[in-house]
């Protein structure tokens, strides 16, 4: 009786996906961490991409096709997303997007690298949505994986251009970032920086990542040093800690961040996120009209606000719907096509345009840098705090020039 | 010496904030032996309780909602789950446990979303208590040691001067003697289960307000109290005191430092030794390993820890 009903519910599951196949439409394979730690990271990714997938249908498919995501949790692990790459892969998947952390990106990446490698007539093509190790268009870069993300050196040109060109950053500044790759590639961008931008790095420092529970500490070395500035590429606890030490110390010193919109960031930081900057794809308010209009439909249909990576995963799939259209029927599923079409496209993003640059498949974008005031047009995180724009940069003004590091192999 | 006071201040809060929550593992995993691995879970309930409870009954009546709320969770824990397997020995006990903690994390998850949550520090409790030099002591850090304080010298003097304390630690030593003398010695079990919760609860309350309230925050401490235990001593209040002060103290004392390794190896005279990427390291940098690093040799020099009972 026992296995009669296994073989029963294993029948109904055969004729769901039979009957699912049958009235399929395109459908892209996300790979993402909706469990584990980073599951609130993953959250907005998920967003992102059900807002753009609804987005690109409503206006009529690709190729009048609807496309569709299908989502693969990888648990926020590398171990995860190579399991869940190798499933993709398996499934018959040609394009793959992925959300989440740059370890995760780079196990992925060097996996896609490898089959493309091994596989030259079967390909799959990559999007990186969320991760910001420059590495991954740098040195680790290859012609099938995109990064629709900014890295720290965008992150930190944006910040002191923005904030130099209004005369707040002072002329002392301090940099406390993780010890591992994106805490030691924004200490080494904000040392760089400094001649351009006439300051002087009265301090930097490296902690443990996720370990430090007081950062009380490191808040006095801050005050010693006089700096008028703290730049710092922290997310998600280690930024939150160190937020509440600077306000419960009374630090006078303004913090300029990059990840301070993720969500509930402002509603746990509270009093202690007043004043400080972050540099980010999306502010509604400097996006005028256009701005709220955005805010509003990503509303209606996810529910959550349109803040941080969810703005990347909005690009990616803008992009990538884009430039599928732009190859014939046939080749809507090729990779080197849509990988071709991909270095050619632009789209529009409520800031200005968005573009690929063909020599590393990184994605050229414009940012804002917003303050955390009460004055804030729109509020975020039910609290009466909110973004209010110091300046936008365009495409241009962020970029920064490939180095020479990416070497490229380009399909014959 | 301005500086080196706000490093001490930092460091014995800091110590103090992590003697709360150890203070309630010390009673259970140190004086029960039941290896509770959800131990830091109660301290993150604890947070949501006074998080929720604190919209409609205030702060203050939302740290005794979550000390309440956590110390009936664990006693129904105890009852419901830990009994049943006791009998199976310490694995299944420690497996048990293991599962509710991932249980507790992902039901937390599910009603109040992965992302932290604002618990703050109410507007009423922002001020400066005193000054050192320039900086601001505030409220609220003085009212975690105080807290921690309290809950010390409560526990402390419950057990060692009143009549239930003298038989708590009898149940301890030797339940069967205990039980035949008539007492409930499973009882005792119970409230001393339901006690060490509810310090977890209070803990994570009144930490929660400062440090993020977020599904992860069990899993921050849940390494650095079992430390505290080892390295206090099993079962012993004063040790795990002793071993978090020390922890916070030395943690805080090595981020101000601003030396490498390389430096401390040249004046040494062993420059001989400086690996090329190891020598550019900074003491603060490390700051976060150093409990565990402290952990290893004191297990190596006391292996019963600060002030334990070699047994």
């Amino acid at each position: 009786m026992k296995k009669k009903s296994i073989i029963h519910v294993a029948g109904i599951f055969v004729s769901a996906m039979l009957i699912g196949s049958a009235i399929a439409q395109t459908q892209i394979d996300v790979i993402l961490p909706i469990t584990g730690p980073t599951a609130g990271t993953g959250e907005l990714f998920k967003n992102g991409v059900d807002f753009a997938f609804g987005e690109a249908n409503d206006a009529g498919g690709v190729h009048g096709q609807k496309i569709a995501p299908r989502f693969l949790d990888d648990g926020g692990t590398t171990q995860g997303g190579t399991d869940r790459l190798r499933q993709a892969i398996s499934g018959g998947a040609k394009i793959i997007l992925q959300g989440g952390g740059s370890a995760v990106a780079a196990a992925i990446s060097a996996d896609v690298k490898r089959w493309n490698e091994r596989n030259p007539d079967n390909p799959v093509l990559l999007i990186m949505m969320g991760a910001e190790a420059a590495q991954l268009t740098k040195k680790d870069c290859h012609f099938y994986a995109f990064r629709t993300s900014t890295n720290a050196d965008m992150r930190v040109k944006a910040l002191v251009k923005a904030l130099s060109e209004n005369n707040r950053i002072g002329s002392k500044v301090f940099a406390i970032n993780q010890d591992y790759s994106w805490g030691r590639e924004m200490d080494a961008a904000v040392k760089e920086n400094a001649a351009p931008y006439k300051y002087q790095v009265v301090g930097s420092v490296l902690h443990d990542v996720n370990k430090i529970q007081d950062f009380s500490p490191y808040v006095e070395r801050i005050r010693e040093s006089g700096a008028e500035t703290v730049i710092t590429g922290n997310w998600a606890r280690d930024l939150l800690l160190l937020m509440q030490s600077v306000a419960s110390a009374n630090l006078k010193a303004k913090f300029a961040t990059v990840f301070l919109d993720e969500k509930g960031n402002i509603a746990s930081a509270g009093r202690a996120a007043i004043g400080s900057y972050v540099a980010t794809p999306f502010v509604a308010e400097a996006g005028g009209a256009e701005g709220e209009a955005y805010l509003k439909k990503f509303n209606e249909k996810t529910g959550a606000n349109p803040v941080s990576a969810g703005n990347n995963a909005v690009i990616a799939i803008r992009l990538l719907s884009r430039a599928i259209a732009a190859v014939p029927d046939k080749d809507m599923l090729n990779p080197t096509a849509v990988a071709l079409a991909l270095e050619k496209t632009t789209a529009p993003w409520v800031h200005g345009e968005v573009s690929i640059r063909a020599e590393d498949h990184q994605l050229r974008l414009p940012l804002v840098v917003g303050e955390v005031s009460t004055e804030a047009k729109f509020k975020l995180d039910g609290t009466d705090m909110g973004l209010k724009p110091v300046k936008t940069l365009t495409a241009a003004e962020t970029e920064v020039l490939p180095d020479g590091s990416c070497q490229m192999q380009r399909p014959k | 010496m301005d500086q080196f006071l706000i490093a001490l201040l930092n460091g014995l809060v800091y110590g103090l904030l992590v003697f709360m929550v150890s203070a309630g593992l010390t009673l259970v995993f140190g004086m029960m032996g039941v290896l509770n691995f959800a131990h830091a879970s109660f301290y993150m309930l604890g947070a949501y309780a006074a998080f929720f409870s604190g919209r409609y009954v205030g702060f203050w009546g939302g740290l005794v909602v979550a000390t309440v709320t956590v110390g009936l969770f664990g006693l129904f824990s105890e009852r419901l789950l830990m009994r049943k397997v006791r009998s199976f020995g310490h694995t299944q006990e420690l497996l048990l446990t293991y599962g509710l903690f991932f249980m507790l994390e992902e039901v937390v998850k599910l009603l109040f979303g992965p992302t932290p949550v604002a618990y703050n520090v109410p507007d009423e409790l922002r001020f400066t208590v005193f000054m050192i030099g320039n900086s601001q002591f505030p409220f609220f850090r003085l009212l975690m040691g105080i807290t921690a304080l309290v809950m010390f010298f409560g526990t402390y003097a419950a057990l060692r001067f009143t009549r239930i304390g003298l038989i708590v630690r009898a149940a301890v030593e030797r339940p069967q003697m205990v039980s035949a003398l008539g007492h409930n010695v499973s009882l005792v079990f119970s409230g001393l289960f339901t006690v060490g919760s509810a310090l977890a609860g209070l803990a994570g309350a009144v930490a929660g307000m400062y440090y993020p309230t977020s599904p992860a925050m069990a899993q921050e401490l849940g390494s650095i109290v079992f430390v505290v235990v080892v390295i206090g001593g099993l079962g012993s209040l004063n040790g795990a005191l002793a071993a978090s002060l020390l922890i916070g103290v030395m943690t805080s004392f090595a981020v101000g430092v601003d030396s490498t390794f390389g430096d401390l190896l040249r004046a040494l005279g062993l420059d001989v030794f400086a690996l090329p990427g190891f020598e550019a390291v900074q003491f603060s940098a490390i700051a976060g390993v150093l409990p565990y690093a402290l952990m290893l040799f004191v297990l190596l020099w006391r292996p019963a820890g600060f002030a334990g009972n070699r047994a």
